[in-house]
């Protein structure tokens, strides 16, 4: 037994040792700055192109918030309350027999979203290794434009390194709702509504954008009463507007309550209760709710603290995002940001594509990032997919374009799945009929706007699609055909 | 007959542009304003809203001044987008399919 201990002991020192000897060298020729999908993809690539890099991470896991308390497990949660929706729901008419009761587990529930996350941040250490990348495991404070403090979170002494070039990609976090006091047990951020300890009965979320809508499936799903208060007229901010109103319409089917164009005027909590105060937008009318749960998901704001980036003399904008230039330089050309923190959508794929270009500006002088063609999924049920321009910003733009359209419901795969909801969208030039944006509502939409993307960045036109062969039956025909039905007439509708 | 085929022969406009890639060159570091940012803000310009450091949260919230709107949906039913109408999100979702099927 006591040689035993001895034997923990001594490995124990030796990887403390090691860790010791990774962070005994102080220079490297790029220093990442955070560890989630921008700043993690950025020091891989770096690393790739032959440079020594390190990587500085605080939360202890990589893959920031994407991985440990965003988009993972929210897709985990979304996927297996979706699966138990339909054992529960949809079965029986499709001929299975369930005997007995289905119910959920919700603690297994938890633990296999964790089980996923877990897997996937490690997944990412490994890749560090095997593409020689160093992990710093602290908390990084700038001292200069050229060095920066790393506070390691084992408590052991700060050390100071030295970075030729730095990429800061130090991410977001949940923008606070003035007057909520949120405690992450009754009045939850979308941090906090991942890890809930128990099923609530009610639940009301703040913001009807893509993270509210998909944690009200989520719960909706398991019988949580939800209840969505949104301040716009319409959910699903930059979504195309018949788009929105259609997924509204197929969301409430499923059971979620709207408050659309309401304010939320005050939230507290009294016991296990919550107290919401809401005020119609237009009329003025007051209304109280009382929630188990109170989500509030109105947003994101650029995460900077405890950075001191004045040391460093960068330069914040009056909505807190780091001020680059086109080449993810700030005024320091051996600085550069990406994600979250800087300009553009707070979006996982986004900040990976910077991530990459940082490393390749560094590198050769040149990147490539289009902006103009970053897909936006909402993973509800049934998926809401899209790229390029919607209708409002083409009409804004004073382009003449085309519409074509194809309903799930005329497609062979989605009728032999029994989920027919939903519909492809194609806009494309008038004259042209160059892509120019795709809105898909239905199942596997996140998966198929990824044509949608090849399309726009080759520049390939409606017919160049129409004329591409679709194998049979995928619910990618109803893609074809929605292309098709922008210049001619669907076959099949 | 030929003319004809000439007629309906389909140029896709989509043009693959093949690999590998070299970074091109005589490329002008000057800095550009970057593609997402706000009324073209260049870092060093001194035009942002705060320097590092400061909590921009604690400054002066921006007020809406005269004739200043930040949302579409503050202003009149006319500035706003038109919602399609059911009848034709329903006709795109059925259509006459539902009729056949």
């Amino acid at each position: 037994m006591l040689r035993n201990s001895f034997v923990k002991s001594s490995a124990a020192s030796r990887a403390s040792a090691l860790q010791f000897v990774r962070f005994a060298s102080t220079k490297y020729d790029v220093v990442v700055i955070g560890g989630g999908p921008g700043g993690y993809i950025a020091a891989i690539k770096a690393a790739q192109l032959g440079y020594n890099t390190a990587c500085v991470e605080k939360r202890g896991s990589l893959g920031g918030t994407c991985l440990n308390v965003g988009c993972i497990p929210s897709k985990s949660l979304l996927n297996n309350t979706h699966l138990y929706h339909q054992i529960k729901h949809d079965s029986k008419h499709r001929g299975i027999e369930i005997a007995g009761d289905v119910s959920v587990n919700f603690s297994t529930l938890m633990a296999a979203k964790d089980k996923a996350v877990k897997g996937l941040t490690s997944g990412i250490e490994m890749l560090f290794k095997k593409n020689g990348v160093t992990y710093l495991k602290g908390e990084a404070s700038f001292v200069d434009e050229h060095n920066i403090n790393v506070k390691p979170i084992d408590g052991s002494e700060n050390l100071e390194v030295e970075g030729t070039n730095f990429i800061v990609a130090t991410g977001s976090e949940p923008t606070p709702f003035p007057g909520i006091e949120i405690d992450e047990e009754r009045i939850v951020s979308s941090t906090g509504v991942l890890s809930l300890k128990e099923l609530p009965k009610r639940m009301s979320i703040i913001g009807g954008g893509i993270i509210g809508l998909e944690m009200a499936s989520v719960y909706a799903r398991l019988g949580t009463e939800v209840t969505v208060i949104e301040f716009q007229s319409a959910i699903g901010a930059g979504m195309d507007a018949e788009v929105a109103k259609q997924s509204q319409k197929l969301l409430a089917k499923q059971g979620l309550n709207f408050k659309l164009g309401t304010k939320v005027t005050k939230g507290v909590r009294e016991g296990d209760v919550v107290k919401i105060e809401v005020e119609d937008v237009k009329s003025g009318k007051k209304e109280e709710l009382e929630s188990d749960v109170l989500l509030v998901a109105i947003g994101r704001r650029p995460y900077t603290k405890n950075l001191d980036f004045e040391k460093a003399g960068l330069e914040l904008d009056n909505k807190g995002r780091v001020v680059i230039d086109s080449e993810l330089k700030t005024k320091h050309d051996h600085i550069r940001v990406i994600g979250d923190v800087t300009f553009g959508p707070m979006l996982a794929h986004k900040a990976e594509e910077e991530g990459v270009a940082a490393a390749e500006y560094i590198k050769h002088g040149h990147g490539h990032v289009n902006y103009a063609n970053i897909p936006s999924v909402m993973y509800t049920h049934p998926e809401v997919a899209w790229v390029g321009l919607n209708e409002q910003q083409l009409k804004e733009q004073g382009i003449k374009y085309k519409v074509g359209k194809f309903p799930f419901i005329a497609n062979s795969r989605a009728k032999t799945n029994l989920d027919t909801d939903g519909f492809v969208k194609f806009l494309a030039d008038a004259e042209t009929q160059r892509v120019l944006g795709v809105h898909i509502i239905g199942a596997n939409a996140g998966e198929m706007i990824a044509e949608a993307g090849l399309a726009l960045e080759y520049g390939a036109s409606t017919e160049d699609i129409a004329r591409t062969c679709h194998a049979h039956p995928t619910l990618s025909e109803a893609f074809k055909e929605a292309a098709l039905a922008t210049f001619d007439k669907p076959l099949n509708f | 007959m030929r003319a004809a085929t000439r007629l309906f022969k389909h140029t896709p406009l989509i043009k693959f542009v093949g690999g590998p890639h070299t970074a091109p060159k005589n490329v002008s570091h000057a800095a550009k304003a970057h593609p997402m940012a706000p009324n073209g803000e260049l870092p060093g310009s001194g035009s942002s809203g705060s320097s590092a450091g400061a909590s921009y949260f604690n400054k002066n919230p921006v007020e809406p001044q005269n004739g200043e709107f930040f949302s579409r949906s503050q202003l009149s039913s006319r500035f706003r987008y038109k919602a399609p109408k059911e009848e034709e999100i329903d006709n795109v979702i059925t259509g006459g399919a539902a009729l056949v099927f």
